[in-house]
This record gives C-alpha cells, sequence and structure tokens, in this order.
C-alpha cells in the first residue's frame, strides 16, 4: 500500500510532515510529524506523551546531539500505526525539543516503509517495505 | 489577497495556517477544525466533534529554517 503526503509550506521552505497515530496507555493520537532522515531516533514534544498517558521521566534518559547543542530526552517503546502498519517504535519525549516539529527518525521508525521525498511534487510516499534483509 | 505563507496544499486543496502561529490545531478534511493554545484543550474541544484529525504545533512566524 502507497500513502502520499503533501510537505507543509513556511515562506520559501517546505517539510515532509505525515500523520502517524500514536497509542498511549491512555489515548492514542493521530498527530502530524516530520520525516527525519539524519535523526537517529525519534523525538516528539512531551505533551503528546502527557496526552497519550505516558510518564515521559519513566523511560530510558539519552541525550541527543544536535547541530549546536544537545538535548535530553526519554526513550520509550510504544505502538505506532501509519499507513495501515502497526508496530512498536522507538520514541523519545523532549522537553528541550526547541523544533515545533515531532521528528521521525531512522530507528526504528524507517524500517517497515520505503519512503520517497518527491521535492518536484513536494510530497513524501511511503510504501510497505517487503525486501528481505542481505 | 496575501499570499499565505503557511500551508499544506494537495490537489484537493489547501489549508492555511498563518493565523495559528504558536497554537495547536486539529486538521480533517484538508480543513482546520479547531486551534487552541494547548493540546489538552485542543483535544477537549476536538473530543466532541466526530471526526478523527491530525494534530500539528503551528511554528512560529518567526521561525527560521529549519536544519536537523
Amino acid at each position: 500500500m502507497k500513502q502520499e503526503f503533501p510537505y507543509l509550506r513556511q515562506g520559501d521552505q517546505t517539510y515532509p510532515l505525515i500523520d502517524v497515530e500514536l497509542i498511549g496507555p491512555d489515548r492514542r493520537l493521530l498527530v502530524k510529524a516530520l520525516i527525519d532522515s539524519g535523526a537517529s531516533l525519534s523525538i516528539f514534544r512531551p505533551e503528546i506523551a502527557h496526552y497519550l498517558g505516558i510518564s515521559v521521566e519513566t523511560g530510558q534518559r539519552l541525550y541527543f546531539q544536535g547541530i549546536k547543542s544537545r538535548i535530553v530526552g526519554y526513550l520509550h517503546q510504544l505502538p505506532v500505526k501509519v499507513n495501515g502498519e502497526k508496530f512498536d517504535c522507538y520514541v523519545a519525549f523532549s522537553a528541550e525539543l526547541e523544533t515545533s516539529f515531532n521528528l521521525l527518525g531512522r530507528d526504528n521508525f524507517f524500517h517497515p516503509f520505503k519512503i520517497t521525498f518527491n521535492e518536484k511534487l513536494q510530497k513524501v510516499i511511503l510504501e510497505r517495505n517487503d525486501d528481505k534483509k542481505p | 489577497m496575501t499570499k499565505s505563507n503557511l500551508a499544506i496544499s494537495d490537489q484537493k486543496g489547501a489549508v492555511h495556517l498563518d493565523k495559528y502561529a504558536g497554537c495547536w490545531v486539529a486538521i480533517s478534511r484538508q480543513k482546520v477544525i479547531a486551534h487552541q493554545n494547548t493540546l489538552e484543550k485542543l483535544m477537549k474541544k476536538v473530543k466532541k466533534s466526530k471526526l478523527r484529525p491530525s494534530v500539528l504545533f503551528v511554528p512560529e512566524k518567526s521561525d527560521g529554517p529549519h536544519v536537523l
């Protein structure tokens, strides 16, 4: 199955956002998040954890290195659903995240998908990845 | 008409988000159905509708290009 998501445009810049459903112990939430191929892990805003019923600081404390500085985040594993695929995903929550966007990083959000960034058409395309490991 | 600075567009139309900068919005079927300054307040408002929107914290107008 293939699903396409239009980019968000902010002035001259555009950003590949997709809809991802996070499933917490109390509630679930469909949220827009940026596909960030430069990020090792996914990092979301702490309000989302609170809404889902996740106690942020019970996760594994990690430092995330950015361009200028590092931030502290707490890593959790929770079910996520996107493009008909439901799987457990590592997601960190950080009150120090300074970008407005939630970030979807490669480990392990990228594993179930082939992800195409179509800059010309300004959309990101997710397809299920049926490739076997070499 | 002023050109929208912040939007999500596809063939079906565009969702213009300029006036929601710094707020949480709930988007369903290419429309902003609710906006609030916190996610909790937003979801309380959304709960009254039967729609299942996706939510976004809209970047501030002063935000520069993101280098992530």
